[in-house]
């Protein structure tokens, strides 16, 4: 998992190619090291994740959590096993979905513009 | 195309299980049921996680998966040798709820089983002497 903190927002990319049982709780201790202290909204990409079980959707509310109820945090770059589970469990209506982190990125320009 | 039988054998820790859910997906895809891949591994993770989580506690412990892929069809039959399912007939019936209004208190769990009942069909499950035999297709 890696962080790069931009200009009012953060990003998050998963380096795993799953999000499962077996790494569940290593993504939440990860997560919180890298944006526990940052004030920013935050984009977790998922473009290489390609597959998530309930488990690793389980970790992936629990990082939403972390940061409070005032921060947002978007996704971005799900594939097609990933959008399948965030639809069947309808997170898809909880967390602004997008294709990829420049569209998340020009939507947080365009909202702070705003 | 004559349906393709293959039985599996694996331990219940989370590494046995990835592995064997890329090779239940290769097998899947050769078999020219590709398009039920997705699914397949879905539940199946979901079965298996709850096998060891529930079944085994946590302990290592056996499962054998006999998979039978048909055209357009998938019958699985999967066995351990844990502890019985409790309140099985109701698992999975209510999905928990989300409220994208209280991001705080969105459930982390208990979507296992719903998933399963989304995705498999014609599910059955029966004690068989020290066994969980659970049956389902997915299509």
């Amino acid at each position: 998992m890696r962080f790069e903190q931009g200009d009012g927002i953060g990003v998050v990319r998963v380096n795993e190619t799953r999000i499962d049982a077996g790494v569940a709780i290593q993504f939440k201790d990860e997560f919180r090291t890298l944006v526990g202290d940052s004030p920013d909204p935050v984009v977790l990409d998922l473009s290489r994740v390609e597959f998530l079980d309930s488990s690793g959707l389980g970790a992936v509310v629990a990082a939403r959590k972390l940061l409070g109820k005032d921060r947002v945090m978007a996704l971005s770059g799900l594939l097609p096993a990933v959008d399948k589970v965030m639809t069947l469990t309808r997170m898809n209506t909880v967390f602004p979905i997008f294709a990829d982190i420049d569209a998340a990125l020009a939507a947080h320009v365009r909202d702070t513009a705003g | 195309m004559r349906p393709t039988v293959v039985a599996f054998t694996f331990g219940s820790d989370p590494a046995a299980l990835r592995r064997t859910l890329d090779r239940i997906g290769r097998v899947v895809s050769d078999a020219g049921a590709a398009a039920l891949a997705g699914d397949c591994r879905i539940v199946l993770a979901e079965v298996f996680n709850n096998i060891a989580e529930h079944a085994y506690g946590g302990a290592p412990g056996p499962i054998t998966l006999r998979l039978t892929c048909g055209p357009g069809r998938l019958s699985c039959v999967v066995t351990d040798r844990g502890a019985p399912m409790p309140g099985f007939p109701q698992l999975g019936r209510r999905f928990p709820d989300v409220d994208a209004e209280k991001p705080m208190g969105l459930p982390e769990g208990g979507f296992g089983w719903a998933l399963v009942r989304q995705l498999a069909r014609d599910i059955r499950y029966d004690r068989v002497g020290d066994r969980n035999l659970l049956r389902f297709d997915i299509r």
